[in-house]
């Protein structure tokens, strides 16, 4: 008798009878690529790496079944005329539209709301909402520079700050995860859960948490950066020496690669779906795959959480 | 800190010429175990616990009495999804005092808390934890015992629940009989 109700305790609480599984939601993905130009020190790779980025989530999407809507911001010349333009990423292919600000001092809030506005439905508790950021991150705060003008033969650039980027990815019901490769992009770690291995004293510092009145962990979000707040991300990893690795950013490289993109080709891989995909592997991919020596320059940061946000999985509830 | 300890030692060391038998033992321990979180906004699934635990030096005293100082290691599996969002598999260990009250030669149980750390090495980060647990032992033979621990653990505003089975053997024994 005691046996029996020995293994009936241990098996509750991992049996679906006692708690049901949630639906799989769906994938919003928010991509921006920035190269600017030669006098605002132009990018290489960066609007390729929004493209890999773009390709590998519509891949992995259709593989594991999920729905999904990809919205992307670019500068990348597609002919239309103009410097920017906003795209609507889907099956049938990509739908653009002229960016041209009606009020440039606020640009950043009229692109906020564009964007907004370019996605069908509104992510809902369930989904997943994953900003993509690769661009210029300005000196001191780590803020994207997302508008560039000429006036006068003197170049013009606006940020967004980072502040007001972080409130609106957050301000999702559902989950979200920022993956910033830009410089100084560890400004966008913050609020950490739980102790950096490297500083103990904060682990144990948010022991009593409850009692102490901090704010208690955030469980949704999910941020992860090519670098820390005082560091450079780079456009390449030249100590890698593989397919593809001189035309991505470090960071970006080894996040492709663990989304299992195909660098010969430069899209996403179909019919691959028996991998667990998560944030947490992604930054363990990132943090070992970026070559010894750049990581003396540049090393990925996230924030420290004990959870974990699964992307894409063979079987939702693993 | 150091204080403390010295202090702690400093009991556990005088205690046995209080005490008219005095004995040591020391055991190891394994077990299995199933780890519930109960966060303040959401609840995720339970996932397997594995861990040793060693007790190289418990303290006899009085016949029915044992004091002393286990280290625990386990590893935890990343829990099962709520939602999108699980637990990450992470590494634990813990330093408790135990005190273990043998009802008779068959059934014993004891109580025991203490600080440990959590390690999650996929991200990289600490947890620091307090950890509080009792546990009933029942002994076919003298030097082998089966246990039925359950554990508490809270840290950074998270609860854990862990309960399970284990699996107990005595290494050394000098002094007062079991």
């Amino acid at each position: 008798m005691l046996i029996l109700l020995s293994v009936f305790i241990i098996l509750a609480p991992s049996c679906d009878f006692f708690t049901p599984s949630d639906d799989d939601g769906k994938i919003y993905l928010l991509a921006f690529g920035l190269e600017y130009n030669e006098k605002l020190n132009k990018l290489e790779n960066t609007v390729l790496d929004m493209r890999g980025v773009t390709s590998a989530f519509e891949a992995l999407a259709k593989n594991y079944g999920k729905d999904y809507e990809i919205v992307a911001y670019t500068d990348d010349d597609v002919g239309l005329g103009s410097t920017f333009s906003i795209e609507r990423i889907t099956t049938g292919g990509i739908d653009r539209e002229v960016f041209s600000p009606m009020d440039v001092e606020n640009v950043d809030d009229e692109l906020l709301a564009a964007l907004d506005a370019s996605f069908s439905t509104t992510p809902m508790e369930g989904d997943i909402f994953i900003l993509y950021y690769a661009g210029h991150g300005e000196d001191g705060t780590g803020a994207p520079v997302i508008y560039y003008e000429e006036n006068d033969g003197k170049m013009n650039y606006k940020t967004l700050p980072l502040r007001k980027l972080i409130d609106y990815v957050q301000s999702h019901n559902s989950n979200t995860l920022m993956i910033m490769d830009s410089c100084y992009s560890g400004m966008a770690v913050e609020e950490d859960e739980i102790g950096d291995l490297l500083d103990p004293i904060t682990a144990f510092g948010n022991l009593f948490s409850e009692i102490t009145g901090k704010e208690n962990a955030k469980f949704k979000d999910f941020v992860i950066t090519a670098a820390h707040y005082n560091q450079l991300s780079y456009d390449s990893d030249p100590y890698i020496g593989k397919d593809g690795s001189d035309r991505h950013g470090a960071f970006t490289y080894q996040v492709l690669k663990y989304l299992g993109y195909d660098f010969e080709s430069e899209s996403g891989v179909y019919g691959n779906n028996n991998r667990t995909i998560t944030v947490s592997g992604m930054y363990e991919s990132a943090l070992d795959g970026i070559s010894s020596q750049m990581k003396l320059m540049m090393m990925p940061d996230a924030r420290k959480t004990r959870y974990d946000l699964v992307l894409f999985s063979p079987n939702f509830k693993n | 800190m150091r204080k403390k300890a010295f202090l702690l030692l400093f009991l556990l060391i005088t205690l046995m010429p209080v005490f008219p038998k005095t004995g040591y033992e020391a055991t190891i321990r394994g077990e299995g175990m199933f780890t519930s979180v109960f966060a303040p906004a959401d609840q995720m699934r339970s996932s397997p616990t594995f861990g040793v635990e060693l007790d190289v030096l418990a303290l006899k005293f009085a016949e029915r009495h044992v004091l002393s100082l286990p280290v625990y290691v386990g590893y935890t599996y990343p829990t099962r999804r709520n939602g999108n969002v699980r637990l990450q598999e992470h590494v634990d260990m813990a330093l408790t005092l135990s005190y273990r009250y043998k009802v008779n030669d068959f059934f014993h149980f004891s109580i025991k808390g203490g600080f440990g750390i959590d390690y999650y090495s996929a991200i990289k980060g600490i947890v620091g934890k307090v950890v509080g647990e009792c546990a009933l032992w029942f002994l076919p033979t003298d030097w082998l015992s089966f246990t039925f621990p359950a554990r508490v653990s809270y840290g950074s505003g998270v609860y854990y629940l862990s309960y399970g089975v284990g699996l107990s053997v005595l290494i050394g024994n000098k002094g007062v009989e079991n």
